[in-house]
């Protein structure tokens, strides 16, 4: 059999289209990795969002501005918000997207201007509005001279504050709801504080960078968690609350061993991500080998020259498919190794240092992967998606005989099973849990993770997905065994 | 030793009969034409042979083994052509002969050697895809030598060759017959393999009309005269041609006699001459005159 698979190999090798399909991988490959190069900066954030645009904004306000009448009673209102939002346009278009300035305009100065538009236009108090003024003009000192930490102790000031009332009111209160309230709004404040001296003592200011992000996600999943009793959620609810899970406790990890787990623009990335991006590919390609590696030889006659040979059907076919296996595995190892090298150039090979940190969902802790153990779990995951397009290409490929449709029905497959999977889910077909599509990606369900199709489960994706390999398999052997060598 | 036995091979595909009885067999050495008009079911019995069709009934024997119970036991005795000589286009002659070498662990000597003996050493690397019909057919035959076959199957093997080639392919065969292979060559037409086949079987819309060795057919051949007299009653075991003309089937020797015998009964003889008919011929005759081609 090893003779068999070493010519069918052979075979596949001096055929001019593989070549044609692995540099069409590499062009892929190259193309992939200079967008991440091009359209993320350092920071990895997407650059055309942080080119700033505020003008149509501008326009927008001051145009709206120009219809209303400030001398109108019922146009008040209207016109100092729309003032205000004006004031706002124009004060992001001198900041940067992404800067901490830009950033906090909308929370710490909303009130301020607002409240200056309102004691100039409607109720004119200079005392007042000079106050206003003074703050305003000292928050924009510390934006020019860039002094964060300002804002960052105000933070914290107005947190103890909120932290100290509630501490007094939780001792003078009998109702246990209420008690049960305040703690937990407790709770989260205290992490708040948290947060923000750990702001203070490591200074991260409010500005896009990975450590903020982990921070207000950290606060957002804690709250969000602190607030949900699992019991009594749907199953929808309870994915979205897996996903604060997992975020929280990887927010958490970032946070304490300030190592930015999510930056886009590396080789590590794009290789934890190398399915969502390149399963495409493989799919193309192995569809391609596997629906033309027996109908091909049947319809240029070769077929005749392998038949002859000591060798039973059986044994044919099943070499045939360990090569379509061997090609699968060797296309899957080619497009890491493509990426290693083309985004080794871009941007270097140090992120593979940095660990993968998955959440574990049964034993409720983050596990660290090597990137390599990581890809090689996925790729397992990931095996049954593959080996049954393969299976149903050289099944269709044995039974026709014909090139196109070996090829075509599979792609049409692949492309519609996301389709057929949102239907499914849309309009809870519960006997869909027996469609192959809906079981053979076990990436979902990866470190106890719930898949998005409630119905089915670990166990019973891979009996599934079993059952339509044994059918397709068994059907293909004993349609080749049968095979008349038909007169051309 | 027997090394092919066909015996009653029938095969049908839907409601048409393709084969029809078909029994045949080949001994050590022996080289037997399979001669039958396109589509009489040559390429069919080839197949049902070789196991790339099912027998609906009958039996396939090589060496001893059946086809159908020991496969490849069967199989490993056998090299061949089958319709036409399918090879890996996009690869070169040699890697085609590599990679059947591979399946049966045939060392690199082997395809030099048979590579020699079909006279391709010059153009073996060059891609298959751009051989003559007449290099892929010596390329053909060079891949079913590789495995040092028992029986060696021909199917039209002279198909697409010059004159040259199709003398050169007739020494060979005659060659590997002396090495005490079998072989079974088929054709169209008889007259291409006269000189070299001692057995012959003539197959006609799926069932053997024919089947002889070539001594039986010699002699039936050489055993008729035509005479031209001025009448023809009164003469015993004759076949008539004309009013003044006749077909007698007697050994040279029984000539004098027979002359002697025509005189006797006041015959006059105007002329006599050996009627040439090819090997071709005398089948036709001996099958009832009916065309094959």
């Amino acid at each position: 059999m090893i003779k068999l698979i070493k010519n069918e190999l052979f075979k596949i090798f001096h055929k001019k289209s593989i070549y044609v399909l692995a540099g069409i991988m590499l062009a892929f490959v190259i193309l992939n990795n200079i967008v991440y190069k091009v359209f993320y900066d350092d920071n990895s954030n997407y650059i055309s969002q942080t080119l700033n645009d505020s003008s149509w904004e501008i326009d927008y306000y001051s145009e709206e501005l120009k219809n209303l009448d400030i001398n109108k009673e019922s146009d008040k209102e209207e016109y100092i918000s729309c003032k205000t939002s004006y004031d706002i346009a124009v004060l992001h278009s001198s900041y940067q997207i992404g800067t901490w300035q830009y950033n906090i305009i909308d929370t710490r100065l909303y009130d301020i201007i607002y409240n200056i538009n309102y004691y100039t236009y409607i109720e004119k108090n200079d005392k007042l509005l000079k106050e206003y003024q003074d703050k305003y003009d000292y928050y924009i000192n510390s934006f020019e001279n860039n002094n964060f930490k300002v804002f960052i102790k105000e933070e914290l000031d107005s947190t103890q504050k909120e932290i100290d009332t509630l501490e007094k009111e939780k001792k003078t209160i009998t109702s246990t709801k209420r008690l049960k309230e305040i703690e937990d709004s407790l709770n989260i404040l205290y992490i708040k504080k948290e947060m923000i001296n750990y702001r203070i003592s490591n200074d991260v200011p409010y500005s896009n960078s990975y450590l903020n992000t982990a921070i207000e996600d950290y606060i957002d999943t804690y709250t969000y968690l602190n607030s949900t009793t699992v019991d009594s959620l749907s199953y929808n609810e309870k994915i979205e609350y897996n996903n604060n899970l997992s975020k929280n406790a990887t927010s958490k990890y970032i946070i304490d061993n300030k190592i930015d787990l999510n930056q886009e623009n590396t080789v590590r990335n794009n290789l934890r991500c190398i399915f969502n991006s390149y399963e495409i590919l493989i799919v193309i390609l192995i569809i391609i080998i596997s629906g033309t590696i027996i109908s091909n030889e049947f319809n240029k006659g070769t077929i005749k020259n392998l038949l002859i040979r000591p060798y039973k059907r059986s044994t044919i076919f099943i070499s045939k498919y360990i090569s379509s296996f061997i090609i699968l595995i060797l296309s899957i190892i080619y497009l890491v190794f493509l990426e290693l090298i083309v985004g080794g150039i871009l941007f270097g090979l140090d992120s593979l240092n940095i660990p993968i940190v998955v959440y574990n969902f049964t034993t409720s802790s983050l596990v660290e992967y090597n990137i390599f153990t990581y890809l090689g779990i996925l790729i397992l995951a990931k095996m049954p998606l593959l080996i049954l397009i393969m299976t149903l290409s050289i099944t269709l490929s044995t039974i026709t005989l014909n090139s196109p449709i070996s090829i075509a029905v599979p792609i049409l497959g692949y492309t519609f099973s996301g389709i057929i999977g949102s239907l499914a889910m849309s309009f809870d077909l519960k006997w869909m849990k027996y469609f192959p599509t809906m079981n053979w990606d076990l990436t979902e369900y990866l470190f106890g993770g719930l898949p998005a199709f409630q119905y089915t489960s670990l166990s019973h994706a891979i009996i599934i997905s079993i059952i339509y390999f044994a059918i397709m398999f068994t059907l293909s052997i004993i349609v080749f065994n049968k095979k008349n060598i038909k007169n051309i | 030793m027997e090394i092919l036995k066909c015996s009653n091979l029938n095969k049908s595909f839907g409601r048409k009969k393709i084969l029809n009885n078909v029994s045949l067999s080949l001994d050590e050495g022996d080289v037997l034409g399979f001669i039958g008009p396109n589509g009489a079911g040559k390429t069919t019995t080839i197949k049902l042979i070789l196991g790339l069709q099912s027998i609906d009934s009958g039996t396939v024997t090589i060496c001893g083994y059946d086809i159908k119970k020991e496969f490849t036991k069967a199989i490993k005795n056998v090299g061949g052509i089958i319709e036409s000589p399918d090879m890996y286009m996009y690869l070169s002659g040699y890697d085609n002969l590599k990679l059947i070498a591979n399946l049966y662990g045939v060392s690199k000597e082997k395809i030099d050697e048979v590579v020699k003996l079909v006279g391709l050493e010059k153009r073996i690397y060059d891609k298959v895809s751009k051989y003559s019909l007449g290099m892929r057919q010596r390329l053909g035959i060079a891949a079913s030598l590789l495995n040092d076959p028992k029986l060696l199957i021909l199917d039209e093997p002279t198909n697409g060759l010059d004159p040259e080639g199709n003398k050169q392919i007739r020494n060979l065969i005659l060659k590997l017959s002396k090495k005490g292979i079998a072989i079974l060559v088929s054709s169209h037409a008889l007259s291409e393999l006269e000189s070299i086949v001692n057995k012959v079987v003539i197959i006609q819309k799926g069932s053997i009309v024919e089947t002889s060795t070539l001594e039986e057919v010699k002699k039936s051949k050489n055993s008729y005269y035509i005479f031209e007299v001025d009448k023809i009653k009164g003469i015993d075991n004759i076949e008539k041609i004309s009013e003044n003309s006749f077909k007698v089937n007697i050994n040279r020797e029984e000539i004098p006699e027979f002359i002697n015998k025509l005189i006797d009964k006041k015959i006059k003889i105007y002329s006599i001459y050996e009627d040439k008919l090819s090997l071709e011929d005398a089948f036709l005759k001996r099958t009832g005159g009916n065309q094959i081609d």
